[in-house]
């Protein structure tokens, strides 16, 4: 089963990326949120949550931070990666639980890294191993069931 | 305690030119009068005004140029005439009441005391007063003699200065955070480019330099971002920051910079190390790794990143930058880190040290250069940075 990933940011061609990036990897995309309010209101009303939320800080209506407290509040367990050009947000982050924090701009092989590491707290693996592989990351154990 | 005289009518007046404040006094070819007349000339010219008051608030004395200031002029004809008024009744106060009054009550003086009122008009104005308790010789009442200063318009630049300032950053920081993620969207679609195509060599060297210049637009807005910040007066706030995190993205964009000598930098993890620092730390390990890959480029040294506890200061973590390149002499380990230095023909524009200097320091830390091997500068150098660890 491939992670499910969610995305949140108000830049319409950072989505794209995102988008794109996670299929290639293999990761199953649950959707996406153009800022805080919109994924706070798509994700609590969902009955499921999804593996991993990779969420921009600074958008419109509801910043990132924000909306990950109201998020974590409903789904404890969600693992959050904060992508931001402001790491002055690291500590907040840091101590709502994020999973991790990244810092814009990245390479496309440090976002897979970094997804890979947080849902590996989770046991939950791309389905594709051979490409994240290919990417530079460490081979994979089976993927996991047990989110 | 001053007594009311002509002495201590002159005296405590800050004139431009205290020589010639001095020659007025003593010259004895002009009377009183006449000097009186000539002095409050002066001090209408630099908006300057002179009053005095019982601690009753009793008007005692007021001249032309404190009118002036206190747009009375209007209303009154004569500044005798404001003499038994309240002073209170002669401006509007905007802070607090009687502060001045009890401070020179304790203190006999009050000196530079800059303060907002309203006149009678409503208007807003700012006045800087030194105010001093004096006897007056008739009665042996108490007083408080006001030098009065009008400041509107000095404070009226200070604010637009301020407001100014808030606003160029506002724009820095609004330009820093939209390019930034321009930055991200190409490199992120140059990488999924590189990995849904097979490039051939060219292919590959184009698809580098464009992720290199990307690379060096940001190194340039952190640059300007640093420089902004470490002329600041004030310290800058310190919090919590993931160490580990913070060297692993500068590894990765010295990478970006330098794709052919991606393999050279090692850096030594150090998870759950947190210290004390800035969003600016990221421009002081980026400068540092990226200084040692273009000082060590032509003999392809080799740079360790490592992070230890400082061993001859507690509280304190030294992360070392390790390289095998053609080191600093002696003579140039201490100036290394000044504005402009350059170690060699190589490009750049010499602030990068500086800014890490800059930056560290602004930070509770301290950088310096040591010989990797002790003595012998030509086997390359070791950048130690000290920084304040996170005791929570």
């Amino acid at each position: 089963m491939a992670a499910r990933i969610f995305v949140v940011d108000d830049e319409p061609a950072l989505l794209d990326f995102y988008v794109a990036a996670l299929e290639w990897a293999g990761y199953e995309l649950f959707g996406s949120a153009s800022n805080g309010a919109e994924a706070v209101q798509r994700l609590t009303s969902s009955q499921e949550a999804p593996d991993l939320i990779i969420m921009d800080h600074r958008m419109p209506v509801k910043d990132g931070l924000e909306a990950s407290r109201e998020i974590l509040a409903h789904f404890p367990t969600v693992r959050i990666i904060l992508a931001t050009a402001d790491r002055n947000t690291a500590e907040e982050a840091w101590r709502l639980g994020i999973a991790d924090f990244k810092k814009k701009p990245f390479t496309l092989e440090h976002l897979l890294m970094n997804i890979e590491q947080s849902l590996a707290r989770t046991l939950i693996r791309p389905k594709d191993p051979g490409r994240s592989a290919r990417s530079g990351l460490s081979p994979l154990v089976s993927p996991s069931s047990s989110h | 305690m001053p007594t009311w005289s002509t002495e201590t009518w002159f005296r405590p007046i800050s004139w431009r030119d205290e020589d010639e404040a001095m020659a007025l006094n003593s010259d004895s070819t002009i009377s009183e009068k006449e000097r009186n007349h000539i002095v409050e000339e002066a001090l209408a010219f630099a908006e300057i005004g002179l009053y005095r008051y019982l601690f009753d608030g009793t008007v005692l004395f007021m001249d032309r140029g404190a009118m002036r200031i206190l747009e009375l002029e209007g209303l009154y004809a004569d500044p005798r005439d404001l003499v038994g008024r309240n002073i209170e009744d002669l401006l509007q106060y905007v802070g607090t009441r009687g502060f001045l009054r009890q401070t020179v009550r304790e203190q006999q003086q009050v000196r530079n005391l800059e303060y907002p009122f309203k006149t009678l008009g409503g208007v807003e104005k700012w006045a800087l007063h030194d105010s001093y308790l004096v006897t007056e010789p008739a009665s042996g009442s108490e007083a408080i003699q006001v030098i009065i200063r009008d400041i509107t318009r000095r404070k009226g630049i200070e604010l637009a200065l301020t407001e100014a300032k808030a606003q160029a950053q506002f724009y820095l920081d609004l330009m820093t955070h939209d390019i930034t993620n321009f930055h991200q969207v190409l490199l992120g679609n140059l990488g999924l480019l590189e990995k849904s195509v097979k490039l051939d060599g060219r292919q590959q060297k184009i698809l580098d330099v464009c992720c290199q210049q990307l690379a060096k637009a940001g190194q340039l807005i952190a640059t300007v971002k640093g420089c902004t910040m470490i002329r600041e007066k004030a310290p800058l706030p310190l919090q919590p920051v993931d160490l580990n995190s913070i060297l692993a993205s500068s590894v990765e964009a010295v990478r970006v910079l330098h794709p052919t000598g991606a393999d050279r930098v090692h850096l030594e993890s150090c998870e759950g190390m947190w210290v004390l620092a800035t969003d600016l730390l990221d421009s002081v390990f980026l400068n540092l790794i990226d200084n040692a890959m273009v000082h060590g480029a032509a003999c392809e040294s080799s740079i360790t990143i490592s992070v230890q506890d400082a061993s001859d200061e507690e509280g304190f973590v030294q992360v070392d930058v390790s390289d095998e390149g053609p080191g600093v002499p002696d003579d140039m380990k201490d100036q290394i880190f000044n504005r402009l230095t350059r170690l060699s023909k190589a490009k750049g524009s010499g602030l990068g040290l500086h800014l890490v200097s800059a930056i560290v320091e602004k930070i509770g830390g301290s950088v310096c250069v040591l010989d990797r091997v002790p003595g012998d500068f030509r086997q390359g150098s070791i950048f130690r940075v000290r920084l304040q660890k996170e005791r929570g």
